[in-house]
């Protein structure tokens, strides 16, 4: 039956293409992201050669003139480049810082009255283009000039020159009001004897000014409707050590370890599992995956006072109450369990090539808890061969122990796992 | 830096790739903000691609990672949505189902899906519905191969579970 459902899966559509627009303003997108890099990489250059010309008297530059001649006359097109360009940089550093921040000003009221003819006016006719398309993928073929949003808008913003290219840091705010930060780079260049906007990037756009309050993110869990909040304490070496839980208004710290990697984030559930009509806290870690293992750890706590109820350990459960035999038998396995006295066998196929030593299952790779119609469930499958091939599922059904106060486990269901 | 212009010819071989993908793995349509999200951090993280992997399971494995970002911003949102404008109509949004142009059966079956466990949920859609190799698929999500091949068949029990006698005709 599964292969005819593994079929059907194949068969689902997958014909689903974005359209030429999207596809364009992506590129567009991607285009403008690598010029950007590229503009960095300049900008960089641009800065470094500014500090060494501050080392140097203005007389360097002719040096560096008369160095690209000579280069030039040795036809070594890549030195006399790179010589060349350092003449350009001096040539603008010593004569129109000035005027670069001039005209950096112009750009960056221009975001303010969201006017962008005075900005086109300052373009080459390569940057030009740039705007163009820009506003058209914006606004369509009948483009106008209106540029940025309504909403962050400009307060305020820095200009820093860097040689030939200028930095601006806009600060924006919303109605709410709610602060940001866009930062944009312009590289200038001379185009008919005229200093012209080259290219220009937005390098960020509108990043809360909250996120950079403090070098660590905030970064904070919650159950499905806010009853409970997970705040991690710190973040050491990939793994986050400590943790303060709030429930109620209650807060309270815990030295739970758990690693930071993005995809794991802790499952977090408001709900009566002891049945005594208050609901519990209920928290399950990812304690970390990797090659063949999957691992969780579970803490349910008192909603009155935070204190953290037992739930029996699970390896404690298979050694008392669970045995396995293993033993192969040609391409297969037999696989004897007993539970709790009751035994079933089953058989697994299985191709061991360098035969199959061990005499039971093994446990611990995967550890899964869930929490479903209220009562905690954990599936820890049992495995055979050092890279584990996972044989059975072993299914744990928990209930509370009131006079124990202890989540004890009380049903225990064998699923082999068999093709 | 020209090596970043491959990003490029990622985007020809590989974007419907990942907006099929994308659209299966979050349920809706809307998705071509991802797919450019996809190629902008896959082009900024470009120095950490291992040039012997193969690209296009770098990017699903980016992709993911991305919708699942999204899938949690938008449940944060959605919550926050219902908290403010309770009393306003609804605005009528595609349901996954409609969003993949499924048939009755197929529809039961994906909205099943959307119903599993993640783990469950990556390898139905990456190895069952997208078709990719068990090597992509443990690539993408940093398997093992035979731990692809496990989860895939309990997810298929566990989609059976839910689907019952559909797939019996």
């Amino acid at each position: 039956m599964n292969k005819k459902l593994s079929d059907r899966l194949n068969a689902f559509p997958k014909n689903h293409q974005l359209d030429h627009e999207t596809k364009a303003k992506i590129q567009t997108a991607l285009q403008g992201e690598i010029n950007q890099m590229k503009t960095q990489e300049k900008t960089k250059r641009g800065f470094r050669e500014s500090l060494k010309k501050s080392t140097i008297p203005i007389s360097g530059a002719a040096v560096i003139v008369i160095a690209a001649v000579l280069m030039f006359s040795a036809h070594n097109v890549e030195i006399q480049d790179k010589a060349s360009n350092q003449a350009e940089q001096a040539a603008f550093a010593v004569e129109d810082q000035q005027k670069i921040e001039e005209l950096s000003t112009v750009w960056a009221n221009a975001l303010k009255t969201r006017d962008g003819k005075p900005r086109y006016e300052m373009m080459s006719r390569e940057a030009k283009e740039k705007f163009e398309q820009e506003q058209i993928v914006k606004s369509g073929e009948q483009w106008n000039f209106v540029i940025g949003d309504s909403s962050p808008w400009v307060v305020d913003y820095e200009i820093k020159i860097h040689g030939p290219n200028a930095v601006i840091t806009y600060k924006t705010q919303t109605s709410e009001p709610h602060y940001y930060t866009t930062q944009e780079l312009l590289a200038f260049e001379r185009e008919n004897g005229h200093l012209v906007v080259a290219d220009y990037q937005t390098n960020f756009e509108n990043k809360p000014l909250e996120a950079d309050e403090g070098s660590d993110k905030k970064i904070v869990w919650s159950s499905e409707n806010n009853e409970i909040k997970l705040i991690p304490q710190k973040a050491v070496n990939g793994n986050y050590q400590g943790v303060t839980v709030e429930v109620n208004e209650m807060k309270k710290g815990f030295d739970w370890v758990f690693p930071t990697a993005e995809e794991s984030g802790p499952q977090l559930f408001y709900m009566d599992v002891t049945g005594d009509g208050n609901e519990e806290a209920i928290i399950i870690l990812d304690k970390g995956r990797g090659t063949d293992s999957s691992i969780n750890e579970i803490h349910v706590l008192d909603n009155t006072d935070l204190s953290e109820i037992k739930v029996q350990n699970y390896e404690e459960v298979l050694a008392q109450q669970v045995q396995t035999e293993v033993a192969q038998s040609g391409d297969s396995l037999e696989i004897k369990v007993k539970v709790r006295g009751k035994e079933s066998q089953f058989t697994y196929e299985y191709d061991a090539p360098s035969g199959l030593n061990q005499e039971e299952l093994t446990f611990g790779g995967v550890v899964s808890y869930s929490v479903k119609d209220q009562r905690i469930e954990l599936t820890v499958p049992g495995s055979v061969g050092v890279f584990p091939t996972y044989v059975a599922d072993f299914e744990f059904i928990y209930k509370f122990d009131a006079d124990k106060r202890e989540f004890t486990v009380d049903q225990i269901d064998v699923e082999p796992l068999g093709e | 830096m020209e090596d970043n212009d491959i990003i490029m010819d990622w985007f020809h071989e590989y974007s419907d790739d990942i907006f099929n993908f994308l659209i299966y793995y979050t349920g809706r349509m809307d998705v071509e903000d991802m797919v450019q999200e996809v190629f902008i951090r896959a082009l900024k993280r470009l120095t950490t691609f291992n040039e012997r992997s193969n690209p296009k399971t770098w990017l699903f494995s980016i992709a993911r990672n991305i919708a699942i970002d999204e899938m949690r911003k938008q449940k944060k949102e959605k919550e926050k949505q219902q908290r403010l404008v309770r009393s306003f109509d609804r605005i009528h949004v595609q349901s996954p189902e409609e969003a993949v142009r499924a048939d009755e059966t197929n529809k039961e079956i994906y909205g099943a899906i959307q119903t599993l466990k993640q783990n469950y949920r990556d390898v139905l859609i990456l190895k069952g519905i997208k078709e990719l190799s068990v090597k992509e698929t443990a690539d993408i999500l940093q398997w093992s191969e035979n731990k692809v091949n496990v989860t895939y068949h309990r997810a298929l029990k566990a989609l059976e579970k839910k689907v019952g006698g559909l797939t019996d005709e």
